[in-house]
């Protein structure tokens, strides 16, 4: 088959009516979630893996895809209306959105998201398609040694591009991977860290902490904030004049291409994305100075590469089976879950799910476009929703999610745990993202290390004798290295 | 108040660096596999818990970012009773999602549910308890026949027994 026939065939797939009505689903709910200040795209998906408990892993993938577009757009949606943006991969489109809503234009922002969204989607599925089967070929040659260099390399990325400390996003992911080592060493049947409870012994799952700190967490993090006044605007007219479809069809496509390629790398991802397409536009524009006080190209651009980027971010889940972001380590997590192992092998085992994916993500695209237009009014009152009722309902959804797997209240408190810990990482400073990452990436960076120097006869030259692992742990010093530079030399200066 | 005198970054570092040692203390209890190996169990374990304790130091000495969300303390929260400052709703939530694991089982997810969802909407000060009460009632008992009925998942029927 080629990739044209694949996706055909991928259509055929997630064309049925019950996968129709999934992303239907996923759609809603995740923009309901993505909008809720506070829980984005990771939040969102961790919350509805149990609900594909028992799914045909094709269905519930599509119901997934739904769910991450939804959360997405929903972002950009508090972004425009409250400038609360749920999470860092939508802050851009506030600088712009925001100041439009409160000229009364909050329609039009929207509008403009859900249409440059789904350019952005589109764009990066294409790239998606054509980049995934030449990747997949390269990964197939892959070793043990090579993959633990990706891996170490993908967590680094992540730390270093976080927006905070690279102190903090390493204690964060060397954190995540100690959560993960906790159970009994597979390889030896050694038992570890877990206290002489048999509880622990098959290891802390991954639901657990992801439900405990991005879910269970933000609660806390809710409560201590005490939500202030949010203050809504009138929503205004959608519709966008012709010359405003002029204006803002270049800085789309120029976003979109940048945004995939952004996605593509480990870390990157939306945020980066979005703030590199909000600049070069402004950089670009003839009316760059208007930006920031409601320019309409400046909700374009990052909305267009933010969700480009989103497209990207599964170019390395879906070949190499290395997530490069927290979300798409909590997508891994859920296809694990269903019993699927993303890989180079995918593409040849699975090519339902594979080419499923694809055309579940462009339908997930175009029903969140015909979806949200003309709900915007009544989605915007969502975010009236009372949060005295909303904070208990996610608190039992964590419950339920967790319970439902593994029908074990020690699990629940571990939840409870995992929550208290998310909500101090939050009031320290420390990033959440690297944690989940390295949570799910920590016992898979083992075995292929031990692999590796079992093969190599323990000795660790290993993982410099192929120039792909050493490249790729370069790489992993460099992105470390790479932002203490300027510091550096700023002390050298000053001394 | 003595704790004032750290910034924020060094009590976290101090969190860490304990938190470390405790690791290392445990990575150095793992017990040796009988045969010989390249690398045992115990190795990356070590190795990740001195890099902690090293990251632990390092922060000690970091100056504090605007990223860490300090309390943003009111005025007027000085005069709420405990249980309605943030600190207080945390822990009285933390209590009752404690007392809600441990009923689960025994009394079962309808009931505990129900209760649960009404009990703490109302004390996070929401006053329409009818509204509630049909919340909360829909959800404890549409999730049981959803998942129960529809997907196959098992929870405990409890007091109510079915």
């Amino acid at each position: 088959m080629n990739a044209w026939e694949s996706l055909m065939y991928g259509f055929s797939v997630a064309l049925q009516p019950e996968a129709l009505m999934f992303v239907f689903i996923g759609v809603v709910a995740g923009t309901v979630i993505g909008m809720l200040p506070g829980l984005g795209p990771i939040s969102a998906l961790a919350l509805m893996i149990p609900v594909t408990y028992g799914m045909d892993p094709t269905v519930g993938l599509i119901l997934m895809a739904g769910v991450y577009y939804g959360a997405v757009f929903g972002g950009s949606t508090s972004s425009i209306l409250l400038n609360a943006p749920g999470i860092a991969g939508t802050v851009a489109t506030s600088f712009d959105g925001y100041p439009l809503a409160k000229q009364g234009k909050a329609g039009k922002a929207l509008a403009l998201a859900a249409y440059a969204s789904f350019i952005g989607g589109t764009v990066s599925i294409i790239g998606l398609m054509l980049v995934a089967p030449l990747l997949s070929n390269v990964a197939v040659a892959f070793g043990p040694s090579e993959y633990f260099a990706l891996m170490v390399f993908g967590l680094t990325a992540v730390v270093s591009l976080s927006d905070k400390s690279l102190v903090k996003g390493l204690i964060a992911a060397v954190f995540g991977v100690m959560v993960s080592l906790v159970g009994m060493d597979l390889q030896t049947g050694t038992a570890r860290f877990t206290f002489g409870n048999v509880n622990l012994l098959d290891g802390i799952d991954f639901l657990v902490v992801a439900l405990g700190i991005f879910a269970l967490g933000e609660v806390f993090v809710l409560l201590m904030k005490k939500a202030g006044s949010m203050q809504q605007n009138s929503l205004g007219s959608l519709k966008l004049s012709k010359q405003e479809v002029r204006d803002i069809g270049p800085p789309i496509g120029r976003s979109s291409i940048l945004g995939f390629f952004t996605g593509v790398l480990p870390g990157a991802g939306a945020t980066i994305g979005s703030f590199l397409g909000y600049s070069m536009e402004k950089r670009i524009a003839k009316d760059g100075d208007t930006f920031g006080k409601g320019n309409v190209k400046g909700v374009a651009a990052p909305e267009a590469a933010n969700n480009a980027a989103s497209g990207g971010s599964f170019v390395p889940l879906l070949t190499l089976g290395v997530p490069g972001s927290g979300t798409t380590a909590v997508l891994l997590g859920a296809l694990l879950v269903m019993g699927i192992t993303p890989g180079p092998l995918m593409l040849e085992d699975r090519p339902d799910v594979f080419w499923g994916v694809i055309a579940s993500m462009y339908i997930g695209n175009i029903v969140l476009l015909i979806l949200n237009l003309p709900l915007i009014p009544f989605i915007a009152k969502i975010l009236n929703l009372p949060r005295a009722l909303l904070l208990p309902l996610i608190i039992v959804f964590c419950m339920i999610g967790v319970y439902g797997i593994s029908f074990n209240t020690f699990d629940l408190f571990l939840v409870l745990f995992f929550g208290l810990i998310g909500f101090l990482m939050r009031r320290y400073g420390f990033p959440a993202a690297p944690l989940i990452l390295a949570m799910i990436l920590g016992a898979i960076m083992e075995e292929n290390m031990r692999q590796a120097l079992q093969i190599s006869g323990g000795d660790w030259t290993v993982f410099t004798d192929s120039n792909i692992s050493l490249v790729l742990l370069i790489l992993a010093v460099l992105s470390l290295i790479g932002p203490l530079v300027p510091r550096m030399l700023r002390m050298i200066k000053r001394s | 108040m003595s704790i004032n005198k750290f910034t924020t970054n060094q009590i976290a570092s101090l969190i860490v660096i304990a938190f470390s040692i405790f690791y290392l203390i445990l990575a150095f209890q793992i017990p040796e596999y009988a045969l010989p190996r390249p690398v045992d169990s115990d190795l990356f374990p070590k190795v990740l818990g001195f890099f902690m304790l090293l990251l632990g130091i390092l922060l000690f000495f970091e100056k504090d970012d605007e990223t860490s969300e300090k309390e943003e303390v009111e005025e007027e929260e000085e005069k709420l009773p405990w249980y309605r400052t943030g600190g207080g709703e945390i822990a009285v939530t933390i209590l009752s999602v404690i007392a809600y694991i441990l009923l689960l089982e025994i009394v079962g997810f309808v009931l505990t549910t129900v209760l649960f969802i009404f009990g703490l909407t109302w004390f996070y000060g929401y006053k329409r308890f009818v509204v509630n009460g049909i919340v909360s009632v829909v959800i404890g008992f549409g999730f049981y026949m959803i998942l129960t009925r529809g997907l196959g998942v098992y929870l405990p029927p409890g007091i109510l027994g079915f």
